[in-house]
């Protein structure tokens, strides 16, 4: 409950936490309270707002009043006028984090009076910083009891701000062993017909590497779609848009794609250019016939042809 | 035309030809067209040489003439023939193949042709009746009687061409003469749109003439006469009397390269199919290509003739097994669990076939029952699965991983492309700047700002199939004149040792040789034979990327 709050306060608190999220105006409250002195309300809300009980928002010219909730109001109420600006900032930016430069623009404060408020709310342990992996240079600042969200971490493949590619890989050959096993019959000479349709979508994947447990982190379509896509550009599945059935409206299949996947068994294209030492020849552009660099006397035929 | 195209066609001309021909030839490949004053002055030799070398090589027909008359005389022109002279490393190859399409006979006429240019059927037969001799228990008419026949085969199935005088003149000033004739018929000069016309009508004109009748097969009657007489000429009879196509013996013949690099492509088509689908498959494809080629002139062509499905299921292989190699969903087979029937079986093949992510195959549009093949899509798989595997076994697999992606999607931003394959941007970075150099990347700069600053433009990378592939040629011919330079390197080392082989006495006599003059010899042929084979083997590379 409230600590010494006036009775005046206590109201306006009441009636601000009533409005919940939309937040009460000061002609909503005079319209609810029409015998409250406008001068006493006015004097009410700034001791609120500088205890940290409210705060307040401007919306269409208007401002608008907000009630915080009681854990909030302890930790903030205690704070000095620029750190709760900022603090404030910082939690508007919910749980994507905020850069220092755009807190300078959004606050209007100089650098040096943030980076004191910063440090200081640090030290309370009310914000923390965290790096973000798509611009890895700059500090992300958030409030310290949520997590990030998946744009600044990178989501399941990155671990401490890194990709882990070994992670990815065991998981591409996995995908790709289960969708090889459903595209080709047992007996390996026979092909499927152009009617079979059981070829895997991106679900069906997903569901085998749960069912399987290979991977400890939660995966969802969107991730598996990007490892397939991966197997796709390495040229060892194909994907296409699946006949679809005349029964399609009552299925709880995913709607938004339609692809699904067969593996590739095209023979590996060899190359003979590699055979030779010209193709492998880290001076190949530089040899010529009549230069210092010639095939007439190149080490690497020497070696090639003395076997 | 660039240098090291300049360089391989040099090499070729000298060990083919010589080296008085190959000062000859090598003005002319650097220099252009020029008259037989001019290349007197450039190589330094007399006039009467230079014009016997011209000779040499217009009767190989790498050299081809034109007249234009300058003020009061007629200037006669030569130029190189330059895809006729790169064709000549495939010979190895094309040897091989008559072998297998035509057997030994063939093979000894296609030899005898690629000696002496281009003969007539006369000729031909009596060079190699001199060379090589009649077997025992076969007299010379039966020998004469079954090479007639191998070169009638050959000739219809274009395999061998006719060579016309008219066919010495460049194309470019067939051309214009053709152009000039219709346009001297009007009476004012044409118009842009009245040249186009004309230009097309003539071009149609050229199709025509080379689908209908082959030149140099003339028909005649005949009796019955044993083994000479044409299956379909055979319904024809009338009487006693069958029709026969013969070659015309005073019409002088060439080896048709385009056909055999034809024949090849349809069965690196055909071999696309193999281990995607089954072997099965590969046969079905084959067949097609086989009952398509006939129309096929070049390879630049778009799509093949129709084929009807009627008569790919006759003409299958009888060894292909269609029912045993297909998996039926059960709700095919119907309620008696019975296999289907051959030709329900060629339907099904012929149904995955199209639907194949390759796109290769797909029905003809007018008519039912006809399937048309998508010959620029395949030349275009072919090209760009050689590209893959060089870049795979020079660079590794995530390079390949962004290539495909480029050739996917288009042009990307190295941070788009870090996110779609997967990779850390310093990575990738540094594989973008690697497969650019080595060609097979484009770089496309699209500026924010007026000032082209590198840190506010935008970088997008793509992959041009046409530019990778003459870029990755133009390599090629790099490493194939090397190879071909080390060979006459490792001959010209070993020169007085070869010297003593040719010797007469040493010919008859193995043993005049010492066994360290042997084995210098053997280590000579075995590195002749690999530098030959692996000159081969990139020019069949070449061949899929310029030719296909």
């Amino acid at each position: 409950m409230a600590t010494n709050l006036t009775p005046l306060e206590e109201l306006f608190y009441q009636e601000c936490l009533k409005a919940g999220n939309n937040g009460l105006t000061s002609t909503d409250f005079s319209g609810i309270h029409p015998d409250s002195p406008v001068m006493d309300t006015a004097i009410a809300m700034n001791s609120l707002l500088g205890r940290g009980f409210i705060e307040v928002f401007q919306l269409r010219g208007e401002q608008i009043y907000k009630a915080l909730k009681k854990e909030e109001v302890g930790k903030a109420g205690a704070l000095q006028g620029e750190e709760q600006v900022v603090y404030n900032t910082i939690r508007a930016s919910g749980n994507e984090g905020i850069w220092t430069k755009h807190l300078k623009s959004k606050t209007n404060l100089h650098e040096a009076v943030i980076k004191r408020c910063l440090r200081a709310l640090e030290q309370k342990a009310l914000v923390k910083a965290i790096k973000s992996v798509k611009h890895p240079t700059r500090k992300l600042y958030m409030l310290m009891e949520l997590t990030p969200s998946v744009e600044v971490t990178g989501g399941p493949w990155f671990t401490d701000q890194e990709l882990d590619v070994e992670f990815v890989e065991q998981l591409t050959n996995h995908c790709y062993k289960y969708i090889l096993m459903k595209s080709f019959p047992r007996d390996a000479s026979c092909i499927f017909t152009s009617t079979h349709n059981a070829y895997p979508s991106a679900a069906n994947v997903r569901k085998y590497i749960m069912d399987k447990r290979i991977s400890q982190v939660d995966l969802s379509v969107d991730d598996i779609t990007m490892l397939l896509d991966v197997l796709v550009y390495d040229g060892k599945v194909e994907r296409f848009i699946a006949a679809v059935d005349e029964d399609w409206d009552d299925e709880d299949m995913d709607t938004d794609s339609d692809w699904v996947y067969k593996a590739v068994r095209d023979k590996k294209a060899e190359s003979a250019w590699q055979d030779c030492p010209c193709g492998v020849c880290p001076v190949a552009d530089f040899c010529s016939e009549g230069g210092p660099v010639n095939p007439a006397g190149c080490n690497y035929y020497n070696k090639w042809l003395d076997f | 035309m660039s240098t090291h195209e300049n360089r391989l066609c040099r090499l070729i001309v000298r060990e083919h030809f010589g080296p008085i021909v190959e000062k000859v030839a090598n003005v002319l490949i650097r220099k252009g067209r020029m008259p037989v004053g001019l290349i007197a002055n450039f190589t330094a030799l007399k006039p009467r040489q230079v014009r016997e070398c011209l000779l040499v090589l217009i009767q190989h027909n790498l050299v081809v003439y034109a007249e234009s008359q300058e003020k009061t005389r007629i200037v006669t022109y030569y130029e190189i023939n330059r895809p006729e002279l790169l064709h000549r490393v495939l010979i190895p190859k094309v040897l091989h193949s008559s072998q297998d399409w035509f057997e030994r006979d063939g093979a000894l006429i296609t030899q005898s042709l690629l000696t002496h240019g281009k003969l007539t059927i006369t000729d031909c037969v009596a060079d190699i009746l001199k060379t090589s001799g009649v077997a025992p228990g076969k007299t010379t008419t039966q020998r004469t009687q079954s090479l007639n026949k191998a070169f009638t085969r050959m000739v219809k199935e274009k395999c061998l061409i006719a060579v016309r005088p008219s066919d010495s003149l460049t194309a470019a000033d067939k051309n214009m003469a053709e152009e000039k004739r219709e346009t001297d018929k009007m009476t004012l000069p044409p118009t842009a749109a009245e040249l186009a016309s004309i230009r097309k009508a003539l071009g149609a004109q050229k199709q025509a003439e080379q689908n209908s009748t082959i030149v140099g097969l003339k028909r005649r009657l005949d009796t019955m006469d044993d083994g000479y007489g044409e299956k379909r000429a055979r319904l024809l009879t009338d009487g006693d009397l069958v029709i026969v196509e013969e070659v015309e013996t005073d019409v002088y013949f060439k080896v048709n390269f385009d056909r055999f690099i034809i024949r090849w492509r349809n069965v690196q088509i055909a071999n696309l199919y193999e281990a995607r689908l089954n072997p099965t498959a590969k046969a079905i494809m084959q067949t097609i290509m086989n009952l398509a080629e006939e129309r096929m002139i070049n390879c630049k062509e778009e799509h093949s003739s129709p084929v009807s499905i009627m008569l790919l299921l006759n003409s299958l292989p009888k060894d292909t097994n269609l029912i045993d190699t297909l998996e039926f969903d059960p709700s095919d087979l119907g309620p008696n669990n019975t296999k289907p029937k051959i030709h329900e079986c060629l339907d099904k093949y012929v149904q995955i076939l199209e639907d194949d992510l390759m796109k290769i195959l797909k029905k003809d549009a007018g008519r039912s029952g006809q399937y048309v093949i998508n010959l620029k899509m395949a030349s275009e798989i072919l090209k760009k699965n050689l590209i893959q595997g060089i870049v795979s076994a020079r660079f590794g697999a995530p390079y390949v991983r962004i290539m495909n992606m480029l050739a996917d999607k288009g042009k990307l931003e190295e941070k788009q492309i870090s996110r779609f394959s997967m990779m850390p941007v310093k990575d990738v970075r540094e594989k973008l700047t690697t497969l650019c150099t080595f060609g097979v990347l484009n770089l496309q700069e699209v500026p924010k700002t007026k000032e082209r600053t590198p840190s506010r433009t935008y970088y997008l990378w793509e992959v041009i199939l046409s530019r990778a592939a003459d870029t990755l040629t133009d390599r090629l011919y790099h490493t194939m004149g090397n190879l071909r330079q080390r060979r006459f390197v490792e001959r010209a080392k070993r020169a007085v040792l070869l010297n003593k082989c040719e010797r007469t006495d040493v010919k008859a006599d193995d043993s005049l040789l010492n066994a360290a003059e042997k084995k210098e010899l053997e280590t000579l042929n075995g590195a002749l034979e690999m530098l030959e084979i692996q000159e081969l083997r990139i020019a069949e590379m070449v061949i899929t990327l310029r030719d296909f």
